[in-house]
């Protein structure tokens, strides 16, 4: 088994953007699964509940909409997207819990009738619109995996040395800390 | 807003203009002042560009006022593209403009003789109507802009481009911005063709002399307009997302719920979706010396639009819109910001609904004529529809026109109206409204509208499917009541999560009018618009039959989700039983 890379860097808030079209794509985490949507977010990542039912108001777990957070369990190799509100009948219709959920037919997640075994694994997440400035710095500084082929396209060659990683598929974990430059 | 202006552009020896007190539509605006007014005076029978086909023009209810959102202009006629009644609105400052006038409709009726062309001058003082051959075959912006050195910035235009001036289908109707781009477009269904059928070019709106429409109650209406601005500002899609995304920002969400029809509608996910999404284009904007958040006309608090720049930081376009990017994007494998927005000023230009467009090059480039993802190809398919060649006038027919021209059997209309940029598979509840609603497929028709505050219906269980056809009549119901006060759709959700907000805005049009409308008013106002609309359709030959998906929504399942369309054609028939 090979160890796990892990790479440390300190980055402006301001520069936390060129992180954002990784976010919208999806990021690797390495997180505890077998819990909760609720539960990664708020035990693993330190999101407040408030913030959970006032910010988060539309989830995807493995493409279709969640209603109950607290319901929808993590497993290994799941894809998670969080959205702030959505304008549009359709984004009114995908909301977590919302009015319009019958609409959506088929796409709304139903919780698994079966127990799910709790351990480690990895997890695609995905932020869209307003939760990408609000959220992305929590999870760099939990650390995201990206190879490092990734991190060479996002120019951020003046931060870190490459060269210790020539093959562009290894894949490391980034952990972003998160400093507001000085006035 | 207590008379009407009737325009015969067939009267022997010109054009005629009588005016008339607006008598049983007095008190009402927007859809239901159009829709009326057809149902009342035109034959079903007629051709849509034909002399017995009318264009009505009204600003909505409180359009004029110093009320905020109030700024939606609607246009009816017969489709020429769908056979039936039809209502397309836009923003821009021509309600505004004429509300201040004090219209509450234009109705331009009849056919000249012979081949001149003619524009619309309407002020305080009068309406004249003049020969302009000058004009001919001008797009849009150029027209604007010759326009604009005759009557100066003071004003609103509408205009035709080329499109509608050829008499296509997919043409669309032109209002000024606040910077008096042709970049509103009442879109469609042929509503440019109509306008186009009457020889008339451009309308301007001269409000010069006039004042801001008074209300009956003053101080009330200030108050009310007061709290229906801080629910807007305070919600967080009116507050935060549409300001700085616009409409776009659904691309992400959609693509991440398999809903977004892909290289015409063959799948629900688009890899390049993140390449063409709200949160990109954004940045692109604002990078580029743009901006992310503008307002379409003046007095919009939600600022949804934008101004989309080159590389060089030269005007291209506004901000596409999320059915723009879709129908120029996804829908045809295109993932380039830049080719999109080159695209909706082509269309803003030549004048054609932006999602009848671009749904058409998807068709065909099913059918062939250039391969998904072809984006210098795609610019050349919209330039055949601005140069009026054979095949461009085909393609601004529109996609079912197209679909058949070229032998395409999967061509995604409804009664010959292009679907917007939801696939009604995994989203079965939008596909009972693309059916069933008298426009044909349309995705504003059957909005997000405050049906559990107005209770229309009664309370519906979200987790119950046969909520699916419940829910689309309701909110068809009350979006054809939002689409009669002329307020853009967008404050729906502002209006439908805070009570508050929705009270203010009754206490608006009550303070307004002196009224006592009530939310069972708002119900019945828009069963009532329905019923008009639909008894049109009847006498215009279509039935039940026509209210339904193309077929292979019901046997070609979509992934990721694999799943067909499955709400029953009983379930469909039911929508309109009240």
């Amino acid at each position: 088994m090979t160890e796990e890379q892990v790479l440390s860097l300190q980055l402006d808030t301001e520069r936390l953007a060129v992180f954002f079209p990784l976010f919208q794509a999806g990021v690797g985490l390495s997180v505890a699964t077998g819990c909760t949507v609720k539960e990664l977010l708020t035990q693993q990542f330190g999101i407040p509940e408030a913030y959970i039912l006032s910010r988060i108001t539309t989830i995807f777990l493995n493409h279709k909409a969640v209603d109950d957070a607290a319901g929808a369990v993590i497993t290994e190799g799941a894809t998670l997207a969080l959205s702030g509100a959505m304008p549009g009948l359709v984004g009114a219709t995908m909301r977590t819990g919302g009015h319009l959920a019958a609409l959506r037919g088929a796409m709304t997640y139903h919780n698994s009738a079966y127990p799910v075994a709790k351990g480690r694994g990895q997890i695609r997440l995905k932020l869209f619109n307003l939760l990408l400035d609000e959220l992305a710095p929590r999870f760099l500084e939990h650390g995201i995996l990206i190879q490092s082929g990734e991190l060479r396209e996002l120019g951020l060659d003046a931060d870190v040395d490459l060269s210790s990683w020539p093959d562009p598929s290894t894949l490391l974990t980034l952990k972003i800390q998160t400093i507001r430059k000085s006035p | 807003m207590d008379k009407i202006v009737r325009i015969n552009m067939g009267a022997a020896g010109g054009p005629q203009v009588t005016t008339e007190p607006a008598g049983e539509f007095a008190g009402l605006g927007g859809r239901a002042t159009t829709s009326m007014i057809i149902g009342k005076e035109v034959n079903p029978l007629c051709h849509a560009l034909g002399a017995e086909n009318k264009l009505v023009i009204a600003p909505g209810m409180l359009s004029g006022t110093s009320g905020a959102m109030s700024g939606r202009l609607s246009v009816g006629c017969k489709s020429p593209l769908t056979g039936t009644i039809k209502e397309s609105n836009a923003g821009g400052q021509a309600a505004q403009v004429l509300g201040r006038i004090g219209y509450a409709a234009i109705i331009i009726e009849g056919k000249p003789a012979g081949d001149d062309l003619y524009k619309i001058h309407v002020s305080s003082a009068g309406v004249k109507v003049e020969v302009d051959n000058s004009l001919k075959l001008l797009d849009n912006y150029p027209l604007i802009e010759k326009l604009r050195g005759q009557y100066g910035d003071k004003v609103a235009y509408m205009s035709i481009g080329s499109a509608g001036e050829r008499l296509m289908h997919a043409a669309s109707i032109a209002c000024t911005d606040p910077e008096l781009r042709p970049t509103r477009h009442c879109g469609r269904g042929g509503v440019g063709a109509v306008m186009g059928s009457k020889r008339v070019k451009a309308i301007i709106l001269d409000d010069s002399g006039c004042k801001q429409r008074a209300p009956h109650d003053p101080e009330a209406y200030r108050d009310a307009n007061r709290k229906f601005v801080e629910g807007l500002r305070k919600h967080p899609v009116t507050g935060e997302g549409l300001p700085a995304y616009g409409t776009n920002v659904l691309t992400n969400v959609l693509n991440e719920a398999g809903g977004y029809p892909t290289r015409n509608f063959t799948s629900g996910v688009f890899e390049g979706g993140a390449k063409i999404s709200g949160e990109a284009q954004a940045e692109l904007e604002t990078k580029r010396g743009g901006s992310a958040t503008h307002g379409c006309h003046r007095g919009c608090v939600i600022q949804c639009s934008g101004i989309f720049n080159d590389k060089d930081g030269n005007y291209v376009s506004k901000q596409p819109e999320y059915e723009t990017v879709w129908s120029h994007g996804g829908h045809c494998g295109i993932d380039d910001l830049d080719t999109i927005a080159k695209l909706d000023y082509m269309d803003d230009n030549i004048g054609v609904d932006t999602i009848e467009m671009g749904v058409t090059v998807g068709v065909a480039m099913t059918a062939g004529l250039c391969e998904f993802g072809d984006r210098e190809g795609a610019i050349r398919l919209v330039e055949e529809v601005a140069k009026g060649t054979p095949l461009g006038r085909i393609l601004g027919s529109g996609a079912g026109t197209t679909g058949k021209v070229f032998g395409v059997e999967k061509v995604p209309v409804v009664k010959n109206q292009a679907l917007p940029a939801y696939d009604p598979r995994p989203i079965q509840g939008i596909g009972v409204t693309y059916a069933t609603t008298p426009m044909g497929a349309d995705h504003t028709a059957g909005y997000a509208i405050a049906t559990n505050i107005l209770k229309v219906g009664g309370d519906v269980d979200p987790l119950k499917p046969e909520g699916q056809v419940e829910l689309s009549r309701n909110l068809q119901i009350a979006t054809a009541a939002i689409d009669s006060t002329g307020m853009c759709l967008f404050i729906a959700f502002a209006i439908m999560d805070q009570p508050e907000t929705f009270q203010a805005l009754i206490d608006m049009l009550n303070a307004f009018y002196g009224t006592n409308l009530t939310a069972d008013g708002v119900v019945a106002l828009g069963k009532q618009v329905l019923s008009v609309e639909r008894d049109f359709n009847q006498r215009a030959g279509f039935t039940k039959a026509d209210d339904r998906l193309p077929r292979y929504f019901y046997t070609d399942p979509i992934a990721p989700h694999n799943q067909t369309f499955s709400v029953t054609d009983e379930d469909l028939d039911s929508v309109f039983t009240w």
